[in-house]
């Protein structure tokens, strides 16, 4: 009996002596935060979207009825359509323009730190403090952009006003405020391409364009597809510009689904609303993560 | 004997200890409100340099000067982000004792039973006085038989005018009725190459905020006689014909007399649009006043409030925001000590004149801060509705802030924009 308990305690002492166990003690740390605060919330967020919830009373099952609510409300179809809209105008145009930015800023040209800082700041801006001085860019009467407009003869525009500009206008901030963290990613990813292949196409007579179109490009794919992807969730989640900037408004052209969820957790206290709203903003932005993995990936196998 | 502390070891007892308070901290429960009778905390959103100033130069030292032992902490914010604040703190049990609220808390606050009713200890204190505010602020704060709210201002709009720019166009005393109104705009409005450099009218400004349309409208809405919600709280009563005649009348101010622009000039900052000389004619509070003081003394002698305007009847609307006594709040009678001292006349003199702001008592009317100006402010109160007591007034508010949008934009008919809201809003009414 007694060499069987030393036997245990000696098998004891090992387990909690080894390396494994305390990695595994490291690693509980995270995994126990990451539980507590990412995905039990998920799955509670789940669990809301089924039922009535106002905060002051237990929720109560309702079944599909916030479901049938998110797709048969007008206001809440169109924030949809809003944020599918928004993220396909930014998305492609940001990634393709930092990368073009990465590219230029790659090459050996003077003041090329000077410029990267310059380009990375607004990253580093806090979004209320860049959306007061889009504010100002685009106010309509004392406005640095229709003041620009009007010295080459071109009315003044309502920038966030007109139902057909908000979103445009919201658009380009969002682009100016990305370019900087994603131009960081591209040049990163451009250090990995091997300079002989360049070198290779140019004595073959291929031009920069050609060589920027044709060997930079799908070499980048990997990257491409990792902007894309966390620039979509980005904008996805992007709440402050339209909170300080638009509020959903004007004819709730610039309504996006995050300002919905918003509106019905804190302005109506209808949770489960809320919580079907970010159920099916999750689902939207798995099915644009397959697709742009899709697009990306085949073509890069081909 | 003593072994040194091995690498391993040290790492393993850090881990341990790491995966230990992380489990404990998850543990945590929320904590309920921590007040007693000497401790006292309070939200605040009403917040501006002046108004933190006499908090704490003067109106918590006097409190705790008359409460040796006491303490107050205060949560300083603003209405920007004071609605997500108040609501999180609800959810997780740690609200203040005692919190301001806007025109719309009481119904909310008592339906979702955050606030203490007040009338047992109202009823007690004959000393404290509620008689002294006006009946219409003692039905704004009182839901179903409940007082749940004691105010401490309320936000009263009338006509503001350039008496100078008046004059300049001819007429010499302020408009009355809707006729002399829209005269006296069409005389004043100035339009250039770019658009409006004067509006006779400014409406609402070009702002990112939702309500810029819906709260001038109300008081359009109120001098046709209209209403927003039925006596019963059940129906909406937007696609009445003294709602829909008030919004003809606002969209043909803009696209048939051509008086205010939509969406109307900006502000200069804090110099607001009347006051930068870009209208003639604005609805608005007694903060007018103090903007200007402040801002534009030279207009000091120019800019004048005027008794609301007759519609089919003369009208207004009043904000009334108040004190609560959360039902978190650990000790009620103290708290209720405590929000009684802030809404006393004296404490509410000094709020009050910090800012400029209307005050909730009688008693106050002829207080020393209380400018001519001001009196005729407050001679609107006689006029003024206030908002339907229901508790989700800001989802109903939604559909008709959307439809203004597109009646005033000319995208929309009046009437069918209002037949839209209607149905919308009775929509929300019925899953309610």
């Amino acid at each position: 009996m007694e060499s069987l308990s030393l036997t245990r305690r000696d098998s004891l002492y090992r387990l909690v002596n080894s390396q494994a166990f305390v990695a595994l003690l490291f690693l509980a740390v995270p995994v126990l935060l990451l539980a507590a605060l990412k995905i039990y919330p998920v799955f509670y967020n789940l669990y809301l979207s089924f039922t009535r919830y106002e905060l002051f009373e237990p929720p109560r099952f309702v079944g599909m009825k916030n479901y049938n609510y998110v797709f048969s409300n007008t206001v809440t179809r169109q924030s949809i359509i809003n944020t599918l809209l928004f993220t396909l105008e930014a998305v492609p145009i940001g990634t393709a323009l930092a990368l073009v930015v990465a590219k230029l800023l790659d090459q050996s040209i003077r003041g090329r730190v000077f410029l990267r800082t310059l380009y990375y700041l607004p990253v580093v801006s806090s979004v209320v403090v860049s959306a007061m001085i889009w504010r100002w860019i685009y106010s309509p009467q004392h406005g640095l952009l229709n003041y620009f407009l009007g010295v080459v003869g071109i009315p003044p525009q309502n920038w966030l006003n007109d139902p057909n500009l908000a979103l445009v206008s919201l658009v380009i901030v969002t682009i100016w405020g990305s370019v900087g963290s994603n131009m960081v990613i591209f040049l990163a990813g451009l250090q990995d391409i091997p300079r002989d292949v360049v070198e290779a196409a140019r004595v073959d007579g291929a031009n920069p364009l050609q060589s920027f179109l044709l060997i930079t490009v799908p070499l980048m794919r990997p990257v491409i597809l990792f902007v894309v992807v966390t620039f979509t969730i980005g904008i996805f989640r992007n709440f402050g510009l339209i909170f300080m900037l638009t509020q959903g408004g004007p004819f709730n052209r610039t309504n996006t689904m995050v300002w919905e969820v918003y509106q019905n957790v804190f302005g109506y206290l209808r949770l489960g609303r809320g919580a079907a709203i970010s159920v099916v903003m999750l689902v939207i932005v798995l099915i644009l993560t397959l697709i742009s993995f899709r697009v990306l990936r085949e073509r890069q196998g081909a | 004997m003593n072994k040194p502390l091995s690498r391993r070891d040290f790492l393993r007892i850090a881990a341990t200890t790491a995966a230990a308070s992380s489990i404990g901290a998850l543990a945590v429960q929320p904590v309920a409100a921590q007040a007693d009778a000497g401790a006292f905390s309070l939200a605040m959103v009403d917040w501006s340099d002046p108004v933190q100033t006499a908090f704490e130069e003067t109106i918590i030292p006097r409190f705790l000067e008359e409460n040796p032992g006491a303490s107050v902490s205060i949560n300083w914010t603003n209405w920007g982000r004071y609605n997500e604040e108040m609501t999180t703190a609800f959810a997780s049990g740690v609200t203040p004792d005692v919190f301001q609220g806007g025109a719309v808390w009481a119904p909310q606050m008592a339906r979702r039973n955050w606030a203490v009713p007040l009338n047992d200890f109202i009823n007690a204190d004959a000393e404290w006085d509620w008689a002294d505010f006006p009946a219409g602020l003692q039905a704004d704060v009182t839901i179903r038989g409940d007082i749940v709210a004691v105010p401490y201002r309320q936000d009263l709009r009338t006509l503001w005018y350039n008496k100078d720019m008046l004059a300049e166009a001819g007429i010499d005393a302020p408009p009355a009725t809707w006729d002399e109104f829209l005269a006296a705009a069409q005389a004043t409005t100035v339009r250039g190459d770019m658009g409006f450099e004067v509006e006779g009218y400014h409406f609402s400004d070009s702002s990112g905020n939702w309500q810029r349309d819906w709260q001038p409208f109300l008081m359009w809405l109120h001098m046709a006689d209209g209403q927003f919600l039925s006596d019963d709280l059940t129906a909406c009563e937007l696609n009445s014909d003294q709602a829909v005649a008030a919004l003809e009348w606002l969209v043909a101010l803009v696209n048939e007399h051509e008086v205010t622009s939509y969406p109307g000039l900006e502000p200069q900052g804090d110099l607001n649009v009347l006051a930068g000389r870009n209208a003639a004619m604005q609805l608005s509070n007694a903060d007018m006043e103090r903007v200007i003081n402040l801002y534009a003394p030279d207009e000091v002698e120019s800019i004048y409030p005027t008794l609301p305007l007759t519609g089919a009847v003369q009208a207004t609307h009043s904000w009334v925001n108040k004190f609560f006594v959360s039902s978190q709040t650990s000790d009620v009678a103290a708290s209720w000590a405590f929000l009684r001292f802030l809404t006393r006349q004296d404490m509410l003199e000094v709020y009050s004149a910090s800012n400029n702001n209307t005050p909730p008592r009688l008693s106050l009317l002829e207080a020393d801060y209380m400018s001519d100006k001001h009196k005729v402010v407050l001679e609107s109160a006689v006029y003024a509705r206030t908002f339907p007591q229901h508790h989700n007034l800001i989802a109903l508010f939604r559909p008709i802030a959307a439809e203004l949008e597109q009646a005033l934009s000319g995208l929309k008919a009046p009437a069918d924009a209002l037949a839209d809201a209607t149905a919308a809003i009775d929509e929300i009414l019925a899953d309610d």
